[in-house]
């Protein structure tokens, strides 16, 4: 096998290119505007979103779009306030049923919290880890994504440069739920992945 | 002129060629649309282009510093000098993991390797997991395209596939029942896979990262599940830091499918729980490139796909004409460098329309390299001589030019059948008057 000497000694020395200089691509928006832009960049790359105005109301207007029923099998990262007058029991999945990544499976829905939004491409960030098996991101029919407003950035470069840290170990960026259009050009909505996603905004 | 003939296999159906010609056209007005609402859009491509010949110009800096870090992260780094020794390295990990099921996403690089039929050979189930990539491994087809790998193939075509393979409704051609059991198939095979093979779309120098970039989640699927990753790059996939990666995943999904941004963007900063990661670096030919000042710039390639989409030939002529790895204009400027006799025909498949160049999200010359390349190859691509001598003695004669004019005009005019049966598509029709006429009578002036 080539070692790492060999294998450079290959490569020329050529003339020197130097790194380009170049500022960021701010702009000035209002709160509002930002998260406007967001939903709309989002919901663009087939996905769905939702206001709320405290996060212990995410159940009951998830419950809204209909796919909350009883024999749905949930998983959370976070812990969720069902609210006293929701009836029913449902049906979730703790940490001890989860000892492999195939476990997540037959996953419906997932409730998981990014922390970081970038509006001006509609992209959530999720660091590595959050799940037991980062599989359980990808195998889940459903999957809620919250998104805490003060996260919200206009572009990745102002997003990265103030968040180092969150990139540490890696992550994902979503961008809606998976999608294909490699039959004939036609888009459909739930690949492999997810077949929904929905950006919830607190 | 290899191209030549299998394009006169793809003109066969006219209908098919139309299509084909207007999806593609429908992608680049995709591309369009989405670039021309991104204020800076200009700038990005410049900015883009600049760090990439800044990395090509130290690369070798670039490869250590991306090397050590990618090391103190956790991941096994390999070194191939060609496509046999990147097979050789995958599969004796493989084999040293007693593994035999693996699956890949969509990967240009080890399609250029011929990775697929080297493991498959050795007893190794490769399931590609791109949807495209699989229709076209269940017909063994070759992917047509860089992005849109079944772009060749209409929505009956893969209902009859899957009905053959995957026992569906032959009669039923939606994309969506079709994506959905293709959906089902999969899942149990990402479920079963041992190890899960990647391509990369940008490597981190200064992190020792990676990233990949999906929208339908498979290769996610296929590095979170099994216990072994192995990601296969090229050398020229290496970005200087992770704040450049906001200014290439800004010019990436614009210019592929007119999305803002994949659905599906994953930077590996180091291994997951109880998983090993290795990272095969290729060489196959990038140092020889790179030692060439006039070709040097097509390393800057993002694989995005967009000159592809713009091609007028490419879109009339399908992506197997270019009967090599990568089609379409790009492909014709770095498959020569493979072999010149092979790929010689390639340059030539071109009508230097610049447009090519118009697109490329980092302002690679490819129209400049296409004319270039057909200077270097004029001796290995022997035309007729009679072909030369013939226009030499009709173009350095006005008067002869002009005989040459009238015979063409009166040929037209009187046999329009005949010509348009020879060249198979309609002529444009002729002006009542010849540029010279026009010219002479408004300044009174003759041309010679």
């Amino acid at each position: 096998m080539t070692k790492f000497n060999d294998f450079i000694n290959d490569f020329p020395q050529i003339e020197k290119y130097p790194y380009p200089k170049y500022t960021f691509f701010s702009k000035k928006i209002s709160k509002e505007n930002l998260i406007q832009e967001f939903i709309q960049n989002w919901e663009l790359a087939g996905g769905k979103s939702l206001k709320i105005s405290q996060k212990k109301k995410l159940f009951q207007e998830i419950l809204k779009f209909g796919f909350l029923t009883q024999n749905v099998s949930i998983y959370s990262t976070f812990s969720l306030e069902i609210d006293s007058s929701i009836k029913g029991e449902f049906s979730f999945l703790k940490e001890k049923d989860i000892q492999k990544p195939q476990d997540f499976d037959h996953l419906d829905v997932l409730f998981v919290e990014a922390k970081i939004g970038v509006a001006n491409q509609g992209a959530l960030w999720i660091p590595k880890n959050t799940l037991p098996y980062d599989a359980g991101l990808f195998l889940c029919k459903y999957q809620v994504i919250l998104l805490n407003k003060k996260s919200l950035y206009y572009n990745m470069e102002e997003a990265i440069t103030k968040n180092t840290k969150l990139f540490k170990h890696g992550g994902y960026w979503i961008a809606g739920p998976s999608k294909t259009a490699d039959i004939e050009q036609s888009l459909v909505i739930g690949a492999h992945g997810p077949l929904t996603s929905i950006a919830v905004l607190y | 002129m290899k191209h030549q003939v299998l394009t006169k296999k793809f003109l066969g159906s006219e209908e098919r060629v139309n299509w084909h010609n207007q999806a593609l056209l429908h992608v680049r007005f995709k591309r369009d649309n989405t670039t021309q609402k991104i204020p800076e859009w200009e700038e990005l491509r410049e900015i883009a282009s600049q760090i990439k010949l800044h990395v090509l110009s130290n690369i070798k800096k670039y490869i250590q510093q991306f090397y050590e870090n990618a090391k103190r992260n956790g991941f096994i780094v390999h070194f191939a000098k060609n496509s046999e020794e990147l097979n050789s390295i995958v599969y004796q990990i493989l084999s040293q993991n007693n593994i035999n099921k693996v699956v890949k996403s969509k990967s240009m690089l080890t399609e250029e390797c011929g990775l697929n039929p080297y493991l498959e050979s050795r007893g190794i189930e490769v399931i590609d997991t791109d949807l495209g990539e699989r229709i076209v491994q269940l017909r063994k087809e070759h992917p047509s395209h860089i992005v849109l790998p079944a772009i060749h193939l209409k929505k009956e075509d893969v209902a009859e596939t899957f009905a053959q393979h995957l026992n569906t409704d032959r009669n039923n051609a939606n994309p969506t029942y079709l994506t959905r059991e293709a959906r089902k198939h999969l899942r149990e095979k990402f479920l079963d896979a041992q190890a899960g093979i990647t391509g990369v779309n940008f490597a981190i120098a200064e992190t020792g990262g990676f990233v990949v970039c999906t929208n339908e989640g498979n290769a996610d699927l296929g590095t979170t599940i099994p216990n072994i990753h192995i990601a296969c790059m090229g050398v020229e996939k290496i970005i200087p830091k992770l704040k450049d990666l906001s200014i290439f995943l800004r010019i990436l999904a614009p210019s592929a499918t007119g999305q803002l941004i994949t659905s599906y963007t994953t930077i590996f900063q180091r291994p997951n729980p109880n998983q090993t990661v290795h990272i095969v670096i290729l060489d196959n030919g990038r140092s020889r490139i790179l030692k060439h000042e006039d070709f040097r710039n097509s390393l800057k390639c993002i694989r995005c796909g967009a000159c592809l989409n713009t091609c007028p030939v490419y879109r009339r002529s399908g992506g197997h004409s270019y009967h090599a790895t990568i089609p379409g204009p790009i492909g014709s400027i770095l498959n020569p460098h493979r072999n010149k006799t092979e790929f010689g025909d390639l340059p030539f498949a071109s009508t230097l329309c610049g447009s090519c160049s118009n697109v490329c999200p980092v302002k690679i010359d490819i129209h400049n390299q296409l004319f270039l390349w057909r200077q270097e190859l004029k001796d290995i691509q022997k035309m007729p001589k009679w072909i030369f001598s013939f226009l030499k003695n009709f173009f350095s004669e006005p008067k002869k030019l002009k005989i040459l004019h009238k015979i063409a005009r009166f040929t037209k005019k009187f046999m329009p059948r005949f010509i348009e049966k020879k060249i198979k598509r309609n002529l444009p029709e002729i002006p009542p008057k010849t540029f010279r006429q026009i010219y002479s009578e408004q300044y009174h002036d003759k041309i010679q």
